[in-house]
């Protein structure tokens, strides 16, 4: 079974994509930071960092579609904390009227509008850099960032391990569906389902078993050694140095 | 000197199954030996003890080194132990990471890693695959790396289970051709009695966690008697052509023992009693 990769479009061979992901993740905190320090009133500058991310997407190569399309993820998450806002916030600078006799008041919209805003473009400065970066040079840069080597690891295996384990859960509701008519109820699909993901989970624990036997059995004693993939370039500075500037200048035109 | 040596192994596993009943064996260097045996005759758990990876025991000597604790590194650089599954055994993001995850175990400096890597990768036919993720690859092609990166630790030993199972013709017939050409010392679990028939000299029976047969290929395999006794079938010609009346038939049909099992006909050699 195809699964859509993060990184499915990593391997393009762009500017973008060639960046050392060490200054790739540093860059993309700092604009999702100035994303999330503006003040929501700031249009000029929400456009700026859209401007300088739909830039950035062009000249990687990848499809504006893919990045949109998953950024649209966080927004049922978002709009769920957004949409209770208006009626949180008391009136005090005025109700915005919505038409039929019903008005809002304009600080809540406020709030609705800053938390969509900002969520919104520090979903697409994730998305485009874990589009733009192989999962494992992502993880090489975030250890060498200090990221714990624990946590490095634990995201490996699930980068590895996570479709395979989807591909199990498939074949077993695949397997119960045929044995089945179509017309069971809900009480049927929930006891089976419990069964599913008992199987499903002590399949796993027992793969967990094998893949550390296969390992001990190739020296492992506990340290997983990494290479250090990637050299950081004098080129990954300068072109670093510019980005900051950019978005300096940013602030800089938009106070 | 003795590539393997076992001598009087049992072990039982903590849920009390016994596994291994005083199992002996004895391999000489350069040997391709089959372990063959039905599902729960300890095949697996014979091949776990022979790097220790189950338990350390001084009843298994690999090159004359008992496997104990103290070994343990030389052991595993000796023995290469493939696993049946290869997603058991591809655990890193990138092939390239797996391949070098054993020498970098055994402690080979980073400067020589790339080389060992592209090596092991050649051997097997998977020549500048490093950069892929081991998901996006076919289970022929896993198989091939899961052995690529055992290979890059250079053993002395290659110790196979299943490495036919599940893929299709053509990469089971890539697999026999690879393995044909290793001049390894080789230990295969398998049921695949067709690919035993070509590719090992010696075989081995194992039934319920003890050896009950021990001899060459075309002795054991021919003994149609004694592999359906312990729940195995002989190769499809043995079959046939025993049920003919061919006194001694081939185990594998090459053009020449075709050729010789013709002429008995004509000698009239054959009945059909």
């Amino acid at each position: 079974m195809e699964h859509d990769f993060l990184d499915q479009y990593a391997h393009l061979s762009g500017p973008v994509q060639r960046l050392h992901p060490c200054p790739k993740i540093v860059l993309a905190v700092l604009t999702i930071l100035l994303v999330v320090l503006t003040p929501p009133t700031n249009t000029a500058r929400f456009a700026g960092v859209g401007m300088l991310l739909a830039v950035t997407l062009t000249v990687s190569g990848v499809p504006a579609g893919f990045v949109l399309r998953r950024s649209l993820v966080v927004l049922p998450f978002v709009l769920a904390v957004a949409l209770g806002a208006p009626f949180l916030e008391p009136g005090t600078d005025g109700y915005v009227p919505l038409g039929a006799g019903f008005e809002v008041p304009r600080a809540g919209l406020l709030v609705v509008w800053n938390v969509l805003v900002k969520s919104w473009l520090s979903a697409i400065t994730m998305l485009l850099m874990v589009s733009t970066t192989p999962f494992p040079s992502l993880l090489g840069g975030a250890r060498s960032l200090g990221v714990p080597r624990i946590m490095a690891q634990v995201l490996a295996f699930m980068y590895r391990y996570l479709f395979i384990i989807q591909d199990e859960l498939m074949r077993l509701v695949r397997a119960r569906t045929s044995r089945s008519i179509g017309n069971e109820g809900f009480m049927w699909h929930a006891r089976t389902a419990g069964g599913l993901l008992g199987s499903l989970f002590i399949r796993s624990y027992e793969r967990g078993e094998r893949v550390y036997l296969a390992m001990a059995a190739r020296g492992y004693a506990g340290e997983l050694p990494m290479l250090e993939r990637q050299e950081l370039a004098s080129r990954d500075v300068a072109a670093s140095l510019v980005m900051v500037l950019v978005l300096a200048c940013v602030v800089g035109v938009t106070p | 000197m003795k590539a393997v040596d076992v001598t009087g192994l049992s072990y039982t596993y903590p849920d009390g199954t016994r596994a291994l009943r005083n199992v002996d064996l004895c391999i000489e260097e350069g040997e391709s030996v089959a372990l063959l045996g039905p599902n729960g005759a300890g095949k697996s758990t014979l091949l776990l003890h022979l790097n220790g990876v189950l338990e350390t025991s001084d009843r298994v000597h690999i090159d004359g080194l008992p496997v104990l604790r103290e070994n343990l590194p030389e052991v595993r650089r000796r023995v290469g132990l493939v696993f049946q599954d290869p997603d058991d055994q591809l655990f890193s993001p990138t092939v390239f990471d797996d391949v070098a995850f054993g020498p970098l175990n055994l402690g080979v400096p980073p400067d020589d890693i790339p080389k060992r890597v592209d090596a092991a990768l050649e051997k097997v036919g998977m020549a500048g695959y490093g950069g892929r993720s081991p998901f996006h690859l076919s289970l022929g092609e896993r198989k091939r790396i899961a052995l690529a990166t055992v290979l890059s630790m250079e053993p002395s030993l290659l110790v196979l289970d299943e490495p036919t199972s599940n893929v299709d013709p053509r990469a089971r017939r890539e697999i026999i051709e690879l393995l044909r050409g290793m001049r390894l010392t080789k230990i295969i679990a398998s049921h695949d009695i067709d690919m035993v028939a070509e590719l090992c000299d010696r075989v081995v029976v194992l039934a319920d966690g003890r050896i009950v047969a021990d001899g060459p290929v075309d002795e054991v395999l021919a003994d149609v008697e004694l592999l359906e006794r312990n729940g195995l079938e002989p190769p499809s010609s043995v079959r046939v052509l025993s049920m003919l009346g061919i006194q001694h038939p081939p185990v594998v049909l090459s053009p020449g023992a075709a050729r010789e099992v013709r002429d008995q006909f004509r000698r009239g050699g054959g009945s059909s009693s």
